[in-house]
């Protein structure tokens, strides 16, 4: 099946006009496609332009310049009335959940579809429905104070795929959640796109839920894209820094800084500390095995991780290679014809 | 016993009563035309404000100013420069009748910035979520703004009802009728001490009166 695009940015730039007439340039120049179906994350820093970026998908911002496109229509030069009935096809969840206070569970899933025309019973047994799909079957007649952050995100959520929408748009959904509960909505997030086939965009200035829920990635750097492709490419070679930076964030290879500067490895003159990132995981204990048959370098494996992302494997080692200069250098050039990304993190 | 306490009172009972009702009359009417207005007025200025869901500088400018204007007059000078206007409005400027339309005028700009603040204060995720749901301004401004803030506007509500007795007693100085009126005929012109001491005790009665109920649909409100 080709994947057909469902929402486009061509050339997106937004300036926001600040009180002293100069202009803030929140983006610039944005470019993407995110595919139908697909999970699309973008991250970034706080105060990158994430929000900004995402809220011009459902018209809440408009470009300065440059179009976004929701399948076949611009989405910044509709009437609004037009535009609203968009919105209907775009759920939306945020940090602070945003539930009504002075409703009830059921009446605030109900809140999209109160002016749609729709029978009293129908309504009931819509948002019962998706009540059950988040699973808060019977927490319908209390007020949200009552709830904890996990569940109002849920209920939140419901509420936004009350009108069936094809695309759920999610801004740091996670963020104000602790990991556990992080994880369950993000676990939640992933079954709808299974079950119910909706495209989810989310922001975040967290790798974790990229890692855990993302099939593309977009990275944004004070309102420019600096990279962007499938999840499981980019953590296996990433290509600028800042990417690596976000990478960095959720490996278990990381040493501490303390490590390396305290020389507590007591590295000696013909030792090399290197990262590898290898896909291949199968291979690399020949691999290991073969470096010290062939070039007669010792491999101290320090920290080994692999990750499971996009149900593909991806490894990590941090080792120590011992062995004359030369041999390690041969070692080193062999590793990159291997086509493994190796980093160098430290030698004596 | 009460004829002993406050004899002047007993003996113009019959007036106390009318002025009683005049006051009640006047807090009724006023109260109730100049909330529907501010109400009005204060979702205007919240809707039309820069990022507002129906933002129009111009509308929320002119309307600034107006109630910038209004508020800076004492409420003294405004009945006396309403009068020509009061007149064509009620027919008379004097009696309860001729006291409707400058306390309608003296309280709206008061009780508009009320309303607006108490709009204001709805957190702005709350709104934005309305739009992103695709609802329109009016189903915005009924289904969020206002059901939304009802307890902070029954809050304020309390407070000008409150004002607005003040001013009804104001009124009674211009001839205006009800319990100012009957303070400064009889406890004030002719001294009698206890007159004035029973009006300031139905105005204590009305005002705790409003108070717990603006309290109660205040409480009864928040979730
Ligand atoms: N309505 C606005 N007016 C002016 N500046 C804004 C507005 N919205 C956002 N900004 C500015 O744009 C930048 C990006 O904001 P935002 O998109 O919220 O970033 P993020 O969500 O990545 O933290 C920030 O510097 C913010 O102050
Ligand atoms: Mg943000």
């Amino acid at each position: 099946m080709v994947a057909s695009e469902i929402i486009r940015f061509d050339h997106v730039s937004k300036e926001f006009e600040k009180n002293d007439k100069q202009e803030l340039q929140v983006l610039k120049d944005v470019n993407l496609t995110i595919n139908e179906g697909s999970i699309f994350g973008i991250i970034g820093y706080s105060g990158a332009g994430k929000s900004t970026l995402i809220r011009c998908i459902n018209g809440i911002e408009k470009p300065t310049t440059g179009d976004v496109y929701f399948r076949d229509t611009v989405i910044n030069n509709i009437p609004n009335k037009q535009l609203r009935e968009r919105r209907k096809e775009i759920g939306m969840i945020f940090q602070q959940f945003n539930l009504m206070p002075s409703r009830t569970v059921f009446e605030n899933v109900a809140l999209p579809i109160k002016y749609s025309g729709l029978a009293k019973d129908e309504i009931k047994a819509k948002v019962n429905q998706l009540l059950e799909l988040v699973g808060l079957p019977d927490k319908l007649d209390v007020y949200p104070s009552t709830l904890s952050g996990g569940q109002k995100q849920r209920v939140a959520i419901a509420r936004a795929l009350v009108n069936d929408p094809q695309i759920l748009l999610c801004d740091e959904a996670t963020s104000a959640l602790d990991p556990q509960t992080t994880a369950d909505i993000l676990k939640l997030l992933k079954r709808l796109n299974d079950e119910l086939g909706i495209t989810i965009v989310v922001v975040t200035h967290e790798m974790q839920v990229i890692e855990d829920l993302c099939e593309y990635v977009a990275v944004l750097d004070t309102g420019k894209i600096v990279e962007q492709g499938d999840v499981y490419s980019m953590f296996a070679d990433p290509q600028q820094e800042l990417t690596r930076k976000f990478i960095s964030t959720t490996s278990k290879l990381n040493l501490p800084d303390e490590v390396l500067d305290s020389d507590l490895l007591h590295l000696v003159d013909n030792q090399l500390l290197i990262k590898i990132t290898y896909v291949n995981t199968e291979a690399i204990e020949p691999l290991i095995s073969h470096i010290s048959r062939q070039f007669e370098v010792d491999a101290n494996i320090i920290v080994g991780d692999i990750k499971i992302l996009q149900q593909k494997p991806l490894g990590g080692l941090v080792i120590i290679l011992d062995g004359t200069k030369a041999n390690i250098e041969a070692t080193v050039q062999y590793i990159n014809d291997q086509n493994i990304r190796l980093e160098v993190l430290d030698h004596a | 016993m009460l004829d002993k306490i406050f004899p002047n009172v007993v003996f113009n009972f019959p007036i106390f009563k009318t002025a009683i009702y005049q006051t009640l009359e006047m807090l009724a009417i006023t109260g109730t035309i100049s909330f529907i207005i501010s109400v009005i007025l204060g979702i205007i200025l919240v809707v039309t404000k820069k990022d507002g869901i129906l933002s129009n500088l111009i509308i929320w400018n002119i309307l600034d100013k107006i109630i910038n204007l209004f508020r800076s007059i004492p409420f003294i000078i405004l009945i006396a420069a309403l009068i020509p206007l009061t007149r064509i409005i009620s027919g008379t400027a004097i009696g309860v009748k001729g006291t409707i339309f400058p306390l309608i005028v003296g309280i709206v700009p008061f009780f508009a910035r009320q309303i607006e603040s108490s709009l204001n204060e709805l957190d702005e995720g709350l709104i934005e979520s309305g739009q992103v749901m695709g609802l329109s301004p009016m189903q915005i401004i009924w289904s969020i703004y206002l059901k939304e803030s009802i307890s902070s506007m029954a809050r304020v509500t309390t407070i000008t009802i409150i004002s607005l007795v003040g001013l009804t007693a104001i009124v009674g100085v211009v001839g205006g009728g009800g319990i100012g009126d009957f303070a400064i005929q009889y406890g004030y012109q002719q001294n009698e001490q206890d007159s004035t001491i029973a009006c300031i005790l139905v105005l204590l009665v009305i005002v705790t009166i409003v108070q717990i109920i603006g309290t109660l649909i205040s409480r009864r409100a928040t979730h």
